[in-house]
């Protein structure tokens, strides 16, 4: 039957059904047919368009490198993904949005734009030059095949440019500076004079039966969220290594082929003389004329100076420094190992282009001596096998943990150290295990709090794993009257001697308004008074609650008004607002008044984008899985 | 045999049904994957002239963030090349929507209204249902404005359905109608924005609150009510 059918491929019906399977591929290529779609799991879809998880967990990492280059001392286990997935599907959504509208508007990236990114990078050049190898190794490691790399940053630059149009076009009028300048250049002139809160605290007395009221009253202020806490094995490398025994034997062994390394190891003293490579094989010529002079004995030190194309070198001889093997390209190195003291190499090439290389000096490395490498190399064997033993200790921890009655036992068994954690509640922090996000949703998870089983093995960082179990619950309660008595009282104090001295202060507002001056009431009362003039909104040292309030008054108020504020410390103003000065685009330097248009066209441009982006959203069919 | 005769028989059939509808199938296949080169081609033509108008708006967009307050003439000239050339390459474009949006801002900077406005009005027309066609609007309307055209600034910002260009519609409203004096108008123009802020717009909400305090009707003597 197979025989018959390959028979029969021969004729007519082969060239039809070979182009069927063929065809696909002469399309689209093999890539696309095998590496997307199906093959990686949906997170959206955007108007048929998918966004897979492999996008989504890129978007997350790349996040997540993002806040520890903000934030360096930051322990990177306290980052928790899953609180940085929504953030990140959600910003992948909008820029497909865009993306689309880009390319649905006729806005495309030529080809030779995204190479020119690609080879400017940093991140693919080695020793100053696109690398094509780190490009691909930097890719993978990233879990981007060329094209969906490709892709990703089309859709950036589609979206940059999208952006860009409305940002660059913006603009503001006169009549709206104008108006905010009327705002912000206006001033004020006011008198006030201050009542002191402490000066009524003195006095007041706070009755039992008041504290007691005002702690049944405010039950939400005195309450403690539910707590628990956790017994806990942790479990790293380091807690082994007091277990782990090194042999002595092996320190020595392990000594030996160092020293042995450095038995023959060398290091190279090396000048050169770098000509890049020209198109129109100038170079060559150049490097002829230094070969020639060489020959006739002209210094090698000289000749770099005057004939060395790297900037770095030339002016020191060409001279580049000391080097151990591996450090230099490879073509260098060849030569270095045959060269001897003294001796100029001929022509060596590299990626930078044509260098002849002097060896100065060869030294041998300084033999290392055992008993002051000793313990570093014990405590770097140790390490190893604590590392290599982790993986079964955590299985054991797995298996013994998830049917423990507790995880005391469960530590004696296998000779860990059972901690006990500080209550701990849903929101977590604190210095001890509180900080890592894993184990609180793990503590509250049903399992652990309802159930009363141990944790799965979590595992918070690379080489890091922690189990916990409750130890103790603590519902919700609030904190005994006698606990906080103290506090409600100095809160009952202050409020007494806020009100008496507001009190006052309404008394005085009330002779000011009816006609007294703010200086001879004060004066009067023995308080401090002040004037302040041509205040403007943003700037001058009143309190910035008295500044608010004085300038809460409307333009077209009728003056003068007072009024009653209290301030940041918490003591009272009466002020009287005598004067208003509205602000013209003609108060302002010129360099402010370039500074105004330039802020506000850009908030308004701001607010556009935000508004033509939801837009765009809200148009596009988005399905989130 | 009987399979071999059966086999033969088979191929006698096919080569009949070859000689029947085989011209009409070659036709068929040629017209489809011909249909699909063109198709291909169509398109590989539209990425390569958008790719080519890509370049160009990448230079008229460079030029724009490097002019300053007062451009020389010079840069002016490359900024207009730039963004008449894009209009003309193809006129449908967000290429040249927005270089009719700048055109537009270099007009406002250089004091030349009328020029503004016509350049806006031709975004406008051909935005379509684009949402692009609001910030269009809602620009023409402020330069309309600020050429003393209130009552056409007025109309344009009457919109039906502003979506979620709400509030900047309501806001520039409120700046108009605050600049004729029309203070209980403005006012009322200034709530709807502030009403209808998106909660993106943190830095908005300030100045919307600073320009409508100063035409509220004063009632400060409760002050002392707003503590901490």
């Amino acid at each position: 039957m197979l025989q018959n059918f390959r028979d029969r491929l021969k004729g007519i019906t082969a060239f039809i059904l070979v182009g069927i399977i063929i065809i696909p591929f002469a399309f689209f290529g093999i890539d696309s047919l095998f590496l997307s779609g199906s093959a990686v799991e949906e997170a959206a879809q955007v108007n048929g368009e998918p966004i897979n998880e492999l996008r989504v967990q890129q978007a997350t990492a790349i996040q997540r490198q993002q806040i520890l280059e903000r934030f360096e001392d930051i322990d990177p286990a306290v980052i928790d993904d899953e609180q940085l997935r929504g953030p990140a599907l959600d910003a992948l959504v909008r820029q497909e949005v865009v993306a689309q509208a880009a390319r649905e508007r006729g806005m495309a990236v030529a080809d030779s734009a995204f190479n020119q990114i690609i080879m400017a990078s940093p991140a693919f050049q080695e020793d100053g030059r696109f690398s094509r190898d780190l490009y691909e190794f930097s890719l993978q490691r990233m879990g981007y095949t060329p094209r969906s790399y490709r892709d990703t940053v089309i859709r950036e630059l589609l979206m940059n440019q999208f952006v860009r149009g409305i940002s660059i076009s913006g603009f503001a009028t006169g009549y709206e500076l104008a108006e905010l300048a009327q705002i912000t250049q206006q001033e004020r002139d006011f008198y006030y004079l201050t009542v002191a809160t402490d000066a009524f605290a003195d006095g007041v007395e706070i009755a039992d039966a008041e504290v007691r009221a005002y702690y049944d009253d405010h039950p939400e202020k005195f309450r403690v969220p539910e707590q628990v806490v956790l017994e806990y094995i942790s479990l790293k490398p380091e807690s082994l290594l007091d277990r782990v025994e090194v042999d002595p034997q092996a320190v020595r062994r392990q000594f030996e082929e160092e020293r042995d390394a450095a038995r023959g190891a060398v290091r190279w003293h090396v000048a050169h003389i770098l000509v890049e490579e020209k198109d129109d094989s100038s170079h060559r010529q150049r490097l002829e004329e230094v070969r020639q002079k060489l020959a006739q004995g002209e210094e090698f030190a000289r000749l770099a100076k005057t004939y060395s194309e790297d900037p770095g070198s030339a002016d020191q001889g060409g001279d580049l420094g000391t080097f151990s093997p591996g450090s230099l390209p490879p073509a260098f190195e060849a030569v270095l190992s045959e060269l001897a003291e003294g001796e100029v190499s001929g022509v060596v090439e590299t990626d930078s282009g044509l260098h002849l290389v002097k060896l100065i000096e060869r030294s041998a490395v300084e033999l290392p001596v055992f008993e002051e490498e000793r313990e570093r190399i014990r405590r770097q064997l140790a390490r190893d096998i604590a590392r290599e033993r982790l993986p079964a200790l955590v299985e054991a921890l797995r298996e013994q943990s998830y049917t423990a009655e507790n995880l005391s036992a469960v530590g004696e068994a296998l000779d860990l150290e059972v901690s006990v954690s500080e209550p701990l509640s849903q929101e977590g922090g604190g210095t001890g295990i509180g900080q890592y996000p894993q184990v609180v949703r793990a503590a509250f998870s049903e399992d652990v709090i309802k159930n009363g089983y141990a944790s799965e093995v979590l595992e918070i960082a690379d080489q890091h794993y922690i189990v916990v179990k409750l130890q103790d619950r603590r519902p919700a309660h609030r904190k005994p009257l006698d606990a906080v008595r103290d506090s409600i009282v100095a809160d009952l104090r202050a409020e007494k001697a806020a009100a008496a001295a507001r009190s006052r202060a309404e008394t005085l507002l009330a002779r000011i308004e009816g006609g007294e001056s703010v200086e001879a009431v004060a004066r009067e009362e023995g308080l401090d008074w002040q004037v302040a003039l041509d205040a403007r909104r943003f700037s001058g040292n009143a309190d910035p609650r008295l500044v608010e309030a004085i300038f809460s008054h409307p333009l077209d108020t009728g003056l003068p008004v007072q009024g009653l504020v209290r301030d940041s410390n918490g003591n009272y103003r009466v002020y009287s607002l005598s004067q208003i000065t509205p602000g013209a685009l003609s108060d302002m330097p010129a360099q402010q008044r370039r500074g105004l248009r330039e802020t506000l066209a850009n908030m308004v441009t701001d607010r556009e984008w935000q508004a033509y982006q939801a837009a765009l959203r809200n148009r596009a069919e988005v399905e989130i899985r | 045999m009987a399979t071999h005769l059966d086999d033969e028989e088979q191929l006698e059939a096919i080569k009949r049904w070859w000689r029947q509808n085989g011209v009409q199938i070659v036709a068929a296949v040629v017209l489809v994957i011909g249909g699909w080169y063109g198709w291909q081609f169509w398109q590989d033509r539209q990425e390569q002239r958008a790719q080519e108008a890509s370049l160009i708006y990448g230079e008229l967009v460079g030029a724009v963030a490097q002019m300053d307050e007062e451009p020389d003439a010079e840069s002016l000239d490359r900024i207009t090349h730039y963004a008449s050339t894009l209009k003309e390459l193809d006129s449908d474009s967000q290429y040249a929507r927005y270089s009719g949006l700048i055109l537009a801002r270099l007009a406002v900077l250089e004091g030349d209204l009328d020029a503004a406005a016509g350049e806006l009005e031709a975004v406008l027309e051909k935005a379509g249902d684009d949402p692009l066609g609001h910030i269009a609007r809602l620009r023409l309307a402020r330069v309309e404005a600020a050429r003393d055209n209130g009552d056409r600034a007025l109309a344009l910002l009457d919109v039906d359905n502003p979506g979620e260009f709400r509030a900047l519609y309501a806001e520039a409203r409120g700046d108009i109608l605050a600049g004729r004096g029309d203070t209980a108008a403005a006012r009322a123009a200034y709530e709807l924005a502030l009403q209808n802020l998106p909660a993106s717009d943190r830095d908005a909400r300030p100045v919307l609150e600073l320009k409508l305090n100063q035409l509220k009707p004063d009632n400060n003597a409760e002050s002392a009510d707003k503590e901490a």
